[in-house]
């Protein structure tokens, strides 16, 4: 598996999410890897052990438990997915590199809203339920 | 005398530009020069630029559409986070309290990043003094402005419940909005059934459509508001009314008569000596000399906001005899009560506010104590809990350093959390007082232009209805406990941390005796004949209103007296 696959089947795990875009995945690789590079790659290549495995989850979850080094690198993962934006070894953030990632920022879909700044529909959608208007009504 | 021009202007937010607009139609052969520090386009471009600038920003506060401009360095303003560091970057404060609200200086203004609000003042809030024996009257009432507040409404393009607002708390009004009310969002109806019936200290807590300068429906070319959620700080559709409408059609005037000049930072006015002020100095930064000029005017109208205006006249020592220059700097204290509705309610979704409790603007109350004006938040706990801290809160045990949750479960807490959140909003009345002031520092802004000093205290009465404004938001929660079981309602006490509401007035007041006050009923200074003021600085009082629309109405009104000037 290439490097690309593992760090989005890794993230596919972390985020819950089995459809998330290429590009931006790998411009998230790119940064984290900036970022976290010896500890990113040490997480992939401990991913790939246990990737094929049923509980793939619960494997994943013991590990990061066990490695402090791989829970902060998976947090910063999960964040940068949900938000576009993670915090570097000083402290600093790293914003995102393009509107793309912005856009597709996890924490938006899950509480069926949309980016701020990145309207979801027509005047007034914001009177119904957001179900509602995913299913046409 | 030769003058360069008829009337100049300074000043290109909402009171200059819809000053300019009015005076090109009304007063046709005059030439008419508009005059802004900042060097922004109005284009589609530029406003697309602005949201991707907010989407790549880090920390994506109200000035980050706005922080690549290189205006920024010439015309600085505080960035009104509230923070006290940053805020001192360009405000000196000596407090003892924080003035925590900021402006934009750029072509159109702050009205780029506001949220588009537009409740009328109340009548009472005209006569606070003789009614409640509190702070000041007005120099005019609500009856003589109310033509003033239809024309303003019509201009920014209100959508509003006419039948909600006919007569509340005794404003009449003589024309319906030019559109209807923005639609509630899912959640604030699910809050406002829930609030139902209920009465607080004798008041019931009557539910309203907040007027908001955003269209509704197709209005003036602009289309209607497509819910993106950041009208704070920047509207990506132009659905929300921002001064750079009025702008363009002033210049766009078939009379060819005002000429809109920016990047040019006015430095001071020169009073002759019989008093009039006719020259304007100004340094043009985006020349290679950025050497002073002068430039003359007939008329010339100070446009500037409670900050700059009052700064601007202090640095060119203009007559002062009433002493009110500067003073009664006043801001609306605003706070929340926060809490978890039982249901979802999918906040961030549509404006960040639709909804609106009035009744508690005026009252008996107010002699004592400062009304105020409360919304109902369509954005989360936006302030205190933002999404993304609860996302770490669920995700991460900071003090272990471990992954508590991630992948669907994760989710599904976040969803269950962020989609129940609601804020119950209030944002206070603040009485003048003479201490609470903008004068002239020591230190210089990077333009080498003198930074405004800015002493506040929060007095007892502000305090008062920061605690008032708590214990109603309070209550509300606990029906809402009660009734249909919300939970983590905080907080408890009042905190008395406000925030900023960016509604910068007073400094500048209006009034009939030139012993205690700076212009006239029209905007007029008593002692400078031919120089007029428009804006919130030239309010007496604060009122609960968020003020842009009273000062649009005043503005309408001045440009009404330039213009028989003129003629």
């Amino acid at each position: 598996m290439s490097a690309a696959a593992q760090f989005r089947a890794l993230s596919g795990v972390l985020t819950g999410e089995a459809e998330l875009d290429a590009t931006v995945s790998e411009g998230y690789r790119a940064r984290i890897g900036r970022a976290y590079a010896d500890d990113l790659a040490a997480l992939l290549t401990a991913f790939e052990g246990i990737a094929n495995h049923p509980d793939v989850a619960g494997e994943l979850k013991a590990m990061l438990d066990q490695r402090p080094a791989f829970a902060k690198v998976a947090k910063e993962l999960i964040t940068v997915w949900y938000t576009s934006q993670f915090t570097k070894p000083d402290g600093s953030t790293d914003g995102p590199e393009n509107v793309d990632q912005y856009r597709s920022a996890l924490l938006w879909t899950v509480i069926k809203a949309h980016p701020p700044a990145v309207s979801s529909g027509p005047y007034g959608y914001w009177a119904h339920h957001p179900d509602q208007i995913a299913s046409g009504h | 005398m030769d003058f360069d021009y008829d009337v100049i202007i300074i000043g290109s937010g909402v009171g200059g530009a819809l000053c300019a607009w009015k005076l090109s139609r009304e007063s046709k052969s005059s030439r008419i020069l508009l005059l802004e520090a900042g060097e922004n386009l109005l284009d589609k471009k530029t406003r697309a630029e602005f949201v991707t600038n907010y989407e790549l920003a880090t920390i994506r506060n109200v000035p980050s559409p706005y922080a690549r401009l290189e205006s920024n360095t010439f015309a600085p303003s505080s960035d009104g986070t509230g923070d006290p560091i940053a805020m001192n970057r360009y405000y000196v404060e000596t407090g003892p309290d924080l003035f925590k609200s900021g402006y934009q200086r750029m072509v159109g203004g702050s009205t780029w990043a506001w949220r588009g609000n537009t409740p009328r003042f109340v009548p009472n809030d005209f006569k606070l003094k003789s009614t409640y024996q509190v702070g000041d009257d007005w120099p005019l009432d609500y009856d003589a402005l109310e033509p003033y507040y239809s024309e303003a409404e019509k201009e920014l393009g209100v959508a509003g419940n006419h039948d909600e607002w006919n007569g509340l708390l005794g404003g009449k009004r003589s024309k319906p909005f030019p559109m209807p009310a923005i639609v509630a969002s899912y959640g604030d109806t699910l809050m406002r059934q829930a609030i139902g019936d209920l009465t607080i200290d004798g008041t019931k807590v009557e539910v309203v459509a907040t007027p908001q300068a955003r269209n509704s429906e197709r209005y003036h070319g602009r289309s209607a508001c497509q819910g993106n959620s950041t009208c704070i700080p920047i509207c990506p559709s132009g659905a929300k009314y921002d001064a750079g409408v009025h702008i363009k059609k002033a210049l766009d005037s078939p009379h060819k008569n005002v000429e809109l000049r920016t990047g040019s930072v006015v430095t001071r006015l020169k009073a002759d000596p019989s008093g009039e002020v006719h020259t304007v100095f100004f340094r043009d930064w985006t020349t290679a000399d950025r050497s002073e000029r002068g430039v003359t005017g007939k008329i010339v109208v100070l446009a500037a906001n409670a900050v700059e205006t009052p700064k601007l006249w202090l640095l060119s020592a203009l007559k002062n005899k009433s002493d009110q220059v500067g003073r009664n700097l006043m801001d609306h204290l605003a706070e929340e009560v926060t809490g978890l509705f039982p249901e979802p309610l999918f906040p961030f979704r549509g404006p960040q506010s639709t909804i609106s409790v009035e009744r508690f603007r005026d009252g008996d109350f107010r002699k004592v104590c400062g009304a105020f004006r409360m919304t109902i938040g369509n954005d989360g706990w936006g302030r205190t809990e933002p999404p993304a801290k609860t996302l770490d809160d669920k995700m991460w045990d900071a003090k272990n350093g471990r992954v508590i949750n991630f992948g669907k479960e994760l989710q599904q807490e976040i969803a269950d959390r962020v989609t129940r959140m609601a804020r119950i909003g209030y944002s206070t009345e603040q009485l003048p007082s003479r201490d609470n002031r903008v004068t002239l520092s020591d230190e210089k802004d990077g333009f080498d232009v003198i930074r405004p000093k800015v002493a506040f205290k929060v007095d007892d009465y502000s305090k008062r209805a920061l605690a008032y404004g708590h214990s109603v938001a309070r209550r509300i929660w606990e029906h809402l406990e009660r009734t249909v079981g919300a939970t983590e309602v905080e907080p408890k006490q009042p905190t008395f941390k406000y925030n900023g509401a960016g509604h910068l007035m007073g400094t500048m007041r209006m009034g009939t005796d030139a012993g205690n006050s700076v212009v006239d009923s029209h905007g007029r200074s008593h002692e400078h004949p031919t120089l007029f003021l428009v804006g919130s600085s030239v309010f007496v009082t604060g009122s609960t209103a968020n003020p842009t629309l009273t000062l649009a109405a005043l503005t309408l009104r001045t440009a009404d007296a330039i213009a028989k000037e003129l003629a």
